[in-house]
Protein backbone atom coordinates (compact mmCIF):
# COMPACT_ATOMS: atom_id res chain seq x y z
CA UNK A 1 0.00 0.00 0.00
CA UNK A 2 1.13 3.21 -1.14
CA UNK A 3 -0.61 6.84 -0.58
CA UNK A 4 -0.29 10.69 -0.65
CA UNK A 5 -2.33 13.26 0.93
CA UNK A 6 -2.58 16.76 -0.81
CA UNK A 7 -4.37 19.60 0.72
CA UNK A 8 -4.82 22.92 -1.65
CA UNK A 9 -6.89 25.97 -1.81
CA UNK A 10 -9.55 25.92 -3.32
CA UNK A 11 -8.57 28.06 -6.68
CA UNK A 12 -7.95 26.86 -10.26
CA UNK A 13 -4.41 27.94 -10.38
CA UNK A 14 -4.41 24.47 -8.25
CA UNK A 15 -5.75 22.68 -10.54
CA UNK A 16 -3.04 21.20 -13.17
CA UNK A 17 -0.54 20.65 -10.41
CA UNK A 18 -3.15 18.58 -8.40
CA UNK A 19 -3.88 16.02 -11.68
CA UNK A 20 -0.38 16.03 -12.48
CA UNK A 21 1.16 15.15 -9.09
CA UNK A 22 -1.70 12.20 -8.57
CA UNK A 23 -0.99 11.19 -12.37
CA UNK A 24 2.96 11.14 -11.08
CA UNK A 25 2.05 8.96 -7.98
CA UNK A 26 -0.23 6.55 -10.50
CA UNK A 27 2.90 6.37 -12.82
CA UNK A 28 4.95 4.79 -9.67
CA UNK A 29 3.65 1.46 -10.47
CA UNK A 30 5.04 2.05 -14.19
CA UNK A 31 0.76 2.01 -15.42
CA UNK A 32 0.40 3.14 -18.97
CA UNK A 33 0.47 6.37 -20.44
CA UNK A 34 -3.57 5.84 -21.25
CA UNK A 35 -4.30 5.45 -17.67
CA UNK A 36 -1.95 8.16 -16.53
CA UNK A 37 -4.20 10.53 -18.73
CA UNK A 38 -7.40 9.19 -17.64
CA UNK A 39 -6.52 9.77 -14.21
CA UNK A 40 -5.41 13.13 -14.72
CA UNK A 41 -8.96 13.75 -16.22
CA UNK A 42 -10.81 12.34 -13.53
CA UNK A 43 -8.87 14.33 -11.02
CA UNK A 44 -9.76 17.41 -12.80
CA UNK A 45 -13.33 16.74 -13.32
CA UNK A 46 -13.33 16.07 -9.26
CA UNK A 47 -10.95 19.11 -8.01
CA UNK A 48 -12.67 21.84 -10.44
CA UNK A 49 -16.24 20.58 -8.97
CA UNK A 50 -14.68 20.95 -5.58
CA UNK A 51 -13.80 24.31 -6.39
CA UNK A 52 -15.98 25.59 -8.96
CA UNK A 53 -19.33 24.43 -6.57
CA UNK A 54 -18.02 23.36 -3.41
CA UNK A 55 -16.57 26.22 -2.56
CA UNK A 56 -17.94 29.00 -5.29
CA UNK A 57 -13.96 29.39 -5.98
CA UNK A 58 -13.27 31.13 -2.54
CA UNK A 59 -9.14 30.74 -1.71
CA UNK A 60 -9.47 30.72 1.30
CA UNK A 61 -10.86 27.00 1.86
CA UNK A 62 -9.04 23.97 0.94
CA UNK A 63 -9.91 20.66 -0.89
CA UNK A 64 -8.22 17.60 0.39
CA UNK A 65 -7.20 14.58 -2.50
CA UNK A 66 -6.19 11.32 -1.16
CA UNK A 67 -4.65 8.64 -3.45
CA UNK A 68 -4.13 5.17 -2.35
CA UNK A 69 -2.72 2.64 -4.35
CA UNK A 70 -3.21 -1.26 -3.57
CA UNK A 71 -1.04 -3.17 -6.24
CA UNK A 72 -3.01 -2.46 -9.56
CA UNK A 73 -5.74 -0.51 -8.02
CA UNK A 74 -5.93 3.40 -7.55
CA UNK A 75 -8.26 4.98 -5.31
CA UNK A 76 -8.57 8.99 -5.38
CA UNK A 77 -10.53 10.63 -2.92
CA UNK A 78 -11.59 14.18 -3.19
CA UNK A 79 -13.09 15.98 -0.34
CA UNK A 80 -14.63 19.41 0.03
CA UNK A 81 -16.07 21.40 2.79
CA UNK A 82 -18.58 23.42 0.91
CA UNK A 83 -22.09 23.67 0.15
CA UNK A 84 -22.61 20.19 -0.75
CA UNK A 85 -25.28 18.31 -3.43
CA UNK A 86 -28.70 18.19 -2.50
CA UNK A 87 -30.35 16.18 -5.49
CA UNK A 88 -27.17 13.93 -6.38
CA UNK A 89 -29.41 11.81 -8.94
CA UNK A 90 -29.90 15.28 -10.70
CA UNK A 91 -26.29 15.86 -10.25
CA UNK A 92 -25.07 12.80 -12.07
CA UNK A 93 -27.53 13.16 -14.86
CA UNK A 94 -25.68 14.06 -18.23
CA UNK A 95 -25.45 17.87 -19.17
CA UNK A 96 -27.20 18.61 -16.07
CA UNK A 97 -25.54 21.60 -14.56
CA UNK A 98 -26.53 24.44 -11.62
CA UNK A 99 -24.24 26.63 -13.10
CA UNK A 100 -24.81 27.05 -17.21
CA UNK A 101 -21.83 24.54 -17.91
CA UNK A 102 -21.61 21.49 -20.01
CA UNK A 103 -22.50 19.09 -17.01
CA UNK A 104 -20.39 16.23 -18.05
CA UNK A 105 -17.93 16.24 -15.68
CA UNK A 106 -19.35 13.40 -13.39
CA UNK A 107 -20.28 11.86 -17.07
CA UNK A 108 -16.49 11.68 -17.73
CA UNK A 109 -15.46 10.78 -14.54
CA UNK A 110 -18.20 7.38 -14.75
CA UNK A 111 -17.22 6.40 -17.74
CA UNK A 112 -12.93 6.75 -17.10
CA UNK A 113 -12.98 4.91 -13.44
CA UNK A 114 -13.95 1.60 -12.13
CA UNK A 115 -16.50 2.69 -9.42
CA UNK A 116 -17.55 5.88 -8.43
CA UNK A 117 -18.99 6.83 -4.94
CA UNK A 118 -20.63 10.34 -4.03
CA UNK A 119 -21.13 11.15 -0.36
CA UNK A 120 -22.67 14.27 -0.18
CA UNK A 121 -25.64 16.55 1.53
CA UNK A 122 -26.70 19.92 1.35
CA UNK A 123 -24.12 22.10 3.65
CA UNK A 124 -22.02 19.34 4.47
CA UNK A 125 -19.68 19.01 1.74
CA UNK A 126 -18.96 16.60 -1.10
CA UNK A 127 -16.69 13.32 -0.91
CA UNK A 128 -16.07 11.63 -4.04
CA UNK A 129 -14.33 8.00 -3.74
CA UNK A 130 -13.27 7.06 -7.03
CA UNK A 131 -11.67 3.06 -8.49
CA UNK A 132 -9.70 2.30 -10.88
CA UNK A 133 -7.75 -0.13 -11.63
CA UNK A 134 -4.76 -0.01 -13.52
CA UNK A 135 -3.00 -1.67 -16.73
CA UNK A 136 0.63 -2.24 -15.84
CA UNK A 137 3.19 -2.02 -18.54
CA UNK A 138 4.22 -5.05 -20.59
CA UNK A 139 2.09 -7.28 -18.81
CA UNK B 1 3.03 24.16 -18.82
CA UNK B 2 2.67 26.73 -21.46
CA UNK B 3 -0.16 26.45 -22.42
CA UNK B 4 -2.07 29.07 -25.46
CA UNK B 5 -4.66 29.51 -27.86
CA UNK B 6 -3.53 31.80 -31.10
CA UNK B 7 -5.72 32.90 -33.73
CA UNK B 8 -5.01 32.53 -37.87
CA UNK B 9 -7.43 34.75 -38.94
CA UNK B 10 -8.06 34.26 -42.96
CA UNK B 11 -10.90 35.38 -45.25
CA UNK B 12 -13.44 33.09 -44.66
CA UNK B 13 -11.72 30.90 -42.35
CA UNK B 14 -10.80 30.95 -38.71
CA UNK B 15 -8.22 28.39 -36.95
CA UNK B 16 -7.61 28.79 -33.26
CA UNK B 17 -4.60 26.63 -32.87
CA UNK B 18 -4.67 25.44 -28.93
CA UNK B 19 -1.75 24.20 -27.69
CA UNK B 20 -1.06 22.92 -23.58
CA UNK B 21 -3.19 21.98 -21.35
CA UNK B 22 -7.07 22.81 -22.77
CA UNK B 23 -8.62 22.99 -19.46
CA UNK B 24 -10.38 25.67 -16.89
CA UNK B 25 -7.65 28.14 -16.50
CA UNK B 26 -7.42 28.34 -20.16
CA UNK B 27 -10.99 28.61 -20.77
CA UNK B 28 -11.29 31.44 -19.07
CA UNK B 29 -8.53 33.39 -20.21
CA UNK B 30 -9.24 33.22 -23.71
CA UNK B 31 -13.57 32.18 -23.95
CA UNK B 32 -14.47 36.10 -24.36
CA UNK B 33 -12.37 36.71 -26.81
CA UNK B 34 -12.67 33.78 -28.85
CA UNK B 35 -16.80 34.82 -28.65
CA UNK B 36 -16.09 38.12 -29.83
CA UNK B 37 -13.91 37.22 -32.77
CA UNK B 38 -16.72 35.10 -34.09
CA UNK B 39 -19.42 37.50 -33.62
CA UNK B 40 -17.65 40.10 -35.52
CA UNK B 41 -15.96 37.87 -38.40
CA UNK B 42 -18.81 35.53 -38.77
CA UNK B 43 -16.66 33.30 -40.76
CA UNK B 44 -18.22 30.27 -42.70
CA UNK B 45 -15.65 28.26 -41.67
CA UNK B 46 -14.39 27.82 -38.25
CA UNK B 47 -11.71 25.26 -37.28
CA UNK B 48 -10.17 24.47 -33.78
CA UNK B 49 -6.78 22.32 -34.09
CA UNK B 50 -5.94 20.19 -30.88
CA UNK B 51 -2.39 18.89 -32.38
CA UNK B 52 -1.00 20.44 -29.89
CA UNK B 53 -2.90 19.59 -27.10
CA UNK B 54 -2.02 17.24 -24.22
CA UNK B 55 -4.80 17.94 -21.99
CA UNK B 56 -8.81 18.31 -21.91
CA UNK B 57 -11.60 18.27 -19.39
CA UNK B 58 -15.31 19.21 -19.80
CA UNK B 59 -14.08 22.90 -19.68
CA UNK B 60 -12.53 22.45 -22.88
CA UNK B 61 -15.18 21.02 -24.36
CA UNK B 62 -17.65 23.13 -22.77
CA UNK B 63 -15.94 25.82 -24.89
CA UNK B 64 -15.95 23.95 -28.44
CA UNK B 65 -19.78 23.47 -27.40
CA UNK B 66 -20.35 26.69 -27.20
CA UNK B 67 -18.52 28.02 -29.54
CA UNK B 68 -20.10 25.08 -32.08
CA UNK B 69 -24.08 26.88 -31.16
CA UNK B 70 -22.33 30.17 -31.72
CA UNK B 71 -21.43 29.09 -35.03
CA UNK B 72 -24.57 27.43 -36.43
CA UNK B 73 -26.22 30.75 -35.08
CA UNK B 74 -24.59 32.64 -37.97
CA UNK B 75 -24.91 29.05 -40.35
CA UNK B 76 -21.29 28.89 -40.07
CA UNK B 77 -19.47 25.51 -40.06
CA UNK B 78 -17.09 24.63 -37.15
CA UNK B 79 -14.77 21.30 -37.29
CA UNK B 80 -12.07 19.98 -34.95
CA UNK B 81 -9.03 18.41 -36.50
CA UNK B 82 -5.80 17.38 -35.21
CA UNK B 83 -7.69 14.45 -32.40
CA UNK B 84 -5.22 12.32 -31.29
CA UNK B 85 -6.89 9.31 -29.38
CA UNK B 86 -6.76 10.09 -25.87
CA UNK B 87 -8.68 13.36 -27.20
CA UNK B 88 -11.25 11.51 -28.90
CA UNK B 89 -12.06 9.29 -25.88
CA UNK B 90 -12.96 12.52 -24.09
CA UNK B 91 -14.98 13.93 -27.07
CA UNK B 92 -16.61 10.65 -27.62
CA UNK B 93 -17.45 10.55 -23.70
CA UNK B 94 -19.13 13.43 -23.67
CA UNK B 95 -21.09 12.63 -26.88
CA UNK B 96 -19.37 15.82 -29.21
CA UNK B 97 -18.15 13.89 -31.63
CA UNK B 98 -21.47 12.81 -32.53
CA UNK B 99 -22.27 16.91 -33.44
CA UNK B 100 -19.11 17.82 -34.17
CA UNK B 101 -17.37 16.92 -37.56
CA UNK B 102 -13.69 15.69 -35.94
CA UNK B 103 -10.69 14.95 -37.65
CA UNK B 104 -7.39 13.18 -36.59
CA UNK B 105 -5.34 15.03 -39.23
CA UNK B 106 -4.46 18.19 -39.29
CA UNK B 107 -5.91 21.47 -40.78
CA UNK B 108 -3.22 21.29 -43.75
CA UNK B 109 -4.21 17.69 -44.95
CA UNK B 110 -7.40 18.15 -44.79
CA UNK B 111 -7.72 21.59 -46.36
CA UNK B 112 -8.23 19.91 -50.07
CA UNK B 113 -11.77 18.33 -48.84
CA UNK B 114 -12.83 21.93 -47.43
CA UNK B 115 -11.10 24.20 -50.00
CA UNK B 116 -14.64 25.82 -50.70
CA UNK B 117 -14.37 27.91 -48.28
CA UNK B 118 -11.08 29.59 -49.15
N1 LIG C 1 -18.14 19.27 -5.13
C1 LIG C 1 -19.37 19.69 -5.43
N2 LIG C 1 -20.06 20.48 -4.57
C2 LIG C 1 -21.31 20.91 -4.85
N3 LIG C 1 -21.97 20.62 -5.99
C3 LIG C 1 -21.34 19.83 -6.90
C4 LIG C 1 -20.02 19.33 -6.67
N4 LIG C 1 -19.66 18.58 -7.74
C5 LIG C 1 -20.70 18.63 -8.58
N5 LIG C 1 -21.71 19.37 -8.10
C6 LIG C 1 -23.04 19.59 -8.73
O1 LIG C 1 -23.21 18.61 -9.74
C7 LIG C 1 -23.45 19.22 -11.00
C8 LIG C 1 -22.88 18.36 -12.13
O2 LIG C 1 -21.45 18.32 -12.08
P1 LIG C 1 -20.67 18.05 -13.43
O3 LIG C 1 -19.22 18.09 -13.16
O4 LIG C 1 -21.20 16.82 -14.06
O5 LIG C 1 -21.12 19.29 -14.35
P2 LIG C 1 -20.62 20.82 -14.27
O6 LIG C 1 -19.45 20.95 -13.36
O7 LIG C 1 -21.80 21.66 -13.95
O8 LIG C 1 -20.16 21.09 -15.79
P3 LIG C 1 -18.76 20.62 -16.42
O9 LIG C 1 -18.16 19.60 -15.52
O10 LIG C 1 -19.15 20.04 -17.75
O11 LIG C 1 -17.94 21.85 -16.52
C9 LIG C 1 -22.83 20.59 -10.88
O12 LIG C 1 -23.40 21.52 -11.79
C10 LIG C 1 -23.13 20.93 -9.43
O13 LIG C 1 -24.44 21.40 -9.28
MG1 LIG D 1 -17.78 19.70 -13.49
Amino acid sequence: MNKIEIKFNATLENEAVIRNTIGLFAATINCTIEDIIDIKTIVSEAVSNAIIHGYEQDKEKEVLVTGILNDNELIIIVKDDGVGIDNIAEAIRVNYSSKNRSGLGFTIIKSLSDDLQIKSKKDMGTKLIIKKILTIKGQ
Amino acid sequence: MDSRISIKDNKNVVIFKVEGDFDNLLCIKYKSSITEILARKKAELTIFDLSQVNFIDSSGIGLLLGRYKQVNEYKGKLIICGVNKQIKKTLAISGIALIIDTYEDIYENIKESITSYE
